[in-house]
């Protein structure tokens, strides 16, 4: 038979193992405590160094407002002044040299034709600005109405003239189709002779074989 | 005397402690590690934020000599239109009068007959553009010529000055003079008060 006599108190036993539950529990706990206090420190060192940067940034924000302000307001300035520019060399460019076409003329009609008006007219036409859609209740707000188109200059040259001579029709048709040619064809777009234009000479003291005509030159339109 | 705990009491402890320890960490994260995160990413934003608007006022401070120049090269390009091509007001009143001095020169070396000149008032230059440092004078100038000085007077005026549109003209038989003819001229010309804005 054995016999096992405990002679110490249960608070007196001690643990033969080398890496007691005592040592892992302060050392999880040291651990722990320091890597909260890494944590801790480094988010506070980082705030820091943060907020520096935030003021640093401030300041020279605050310093350099002023110019920035001025530099904003020069920039729409020169954009301003270019769009002016522009505007002007489009305005400059849109021009028709009509001397050129006076010279022109003159060689272009035949002896036997003699004008007796020459009017040219050039209008500015500014298109009408597109009409925004009309919003109903429960709809959705409409896209902003296109920009209105840009003006555009109309020209047009009218030629009137009366003739005797036997070959009146030829003669006129060859002076409309001089505007198909060059020089007079620069910038033409269309020369017709309108319909009842060419006829017979209505004034009491014209002969038979008078005739008067009337050729109508549409030029290209230009866009300002 | 040191206090002695039993192996139960000890083990009880233990689990407080870790249960505590949990705790403390889960507060510290909570109250601590998450408004510091959330203020360091704020201040983060603002960092960002005015770094990028101090780099875009850098780059248009550094712009600044450009756009002077620009406007200065501009402004030269203006005083020169309007020195040598604008129609002025003369004596601080009439276009018509500073017309006529651009126009009288051209009609005398194209042996043009200039009867009379009417000068509109000016409107703005571009169109739709009240703030523009430059307007547009309409001019309706009646006279007689031959063919050829009209033609010569058009061509002075179209080579003196390439800010002068013809925007009308009319050549009339002259019922008594079949060698003259009756002009009627419009012209738009550029032109410029006194006193012209800068740009």
């Amino acid at each position: 038979m054995n016999l096992r006599v405990n002679l110490i108190f249960e608070h007196e036993r001690r643990d033969c193992r080398v890496v007691t539950f005592r040592f892992i529990a302060g050392l999880g706990g040291s651990l722990a405590a320091l890597a909260l206090a890494t944590i801790l420190g480094g988010a506070l060192v980082s705030a820091r160094r943060q907020a520096a940067s935030v003021e640093t940034e401030q300041w020279a924000w605050d310093r350099v407002q002023e110019t920035y302000a001025q530099s904003k307001a020069l920039s729409a300035r020169r954009r301003q002044a270019e769009t002016f520019f522009a505007d002007l060399q489009v305005w400059s460019e849109a021009r028709r040299e009509w001397h050129e076409t006076l010279s022109a003329l003159a060689a272009a009609v035949p002896g036997t034709l003699q004008l007796t008006e020459i009017r040219l007219t050039r209008t500015t036409v500014i298109p009408p600005a597109p009409v925004p859609k009309v919003r109903r209740p429960g709809e959705k707000k409409p896209p902003p109405p296109p920009p209105p188109p840009p003006p555009h200059l109309a020209t047009d040259l009218q030629l009137t003239g009366r003739t005797s001579s036997p070959t009146a029709n030829a003669d006129v048709a060859c002076l409309r189709d001089a505007f198909a040619s060059h020089p007079l064809s620069n910038g033409v777009s269309s020369a017709v002779i309108p319909p009842g234009a060419f006829r017979q000479d209505p004034s009491p003291r014209a002969a038979p074989a008078d005739r008067i005509f009337e050729i109508v030159c549409t030029y290209e339109q230009k866009t300002l | 005397m040191k206090k002695l705990f039993s192996r139960k009491e000890a083990r009880q402890l233990a689990a407080v402690a870790l249960v505590s320890g949990i705790a403390l960490i889960y507060g510290i994260w909570t109250f601590a590690v998450v408004p510091m995160r959330r203020a360091a990413r704020d201040r983060c934003a603002k960092y960002t934020d005015l770094a990028g608007k101090n780099l875009k006022a850098q780059e248009a401070v550094s712009a600044i000599p450009d756009h002077e120049a620009a406007l200065a090269a501009m402004n030269a390009d203006l005083d020169r239109i309007v020195r040598d091509y604008a129609i002025r007001p003369v004596l601080g009143s009439s276009y018509q009068l500073g017309l006529r001095q651009r126009l009288d020169p051209l009609a005398q070396k194209a042996a043009f007959t200039l009867q009379s000149l009417t000068v509109q008032n000016p409107e703005p230059l571009p169109r739709r553009r009240p703030e523009a440092p430059l307007s547009l004078c309409t001019a309706d100038i009646r006279g007689l010529g031959s063919y050829e000085q009209i033609r010569d007077f058009i061509a002075y005026i179209e080579s003196d000055n390439p800010y002068i549109h013809v925007a009308g003209l009319t050549i009339n038989t002259h019922p008594s003079d079949p060698k003259r003819h009756r002009v009627a001229l419009r012209l738009e010309c550029v032109s410029a008060p006194a006193e012209p804005p800068r740009l």
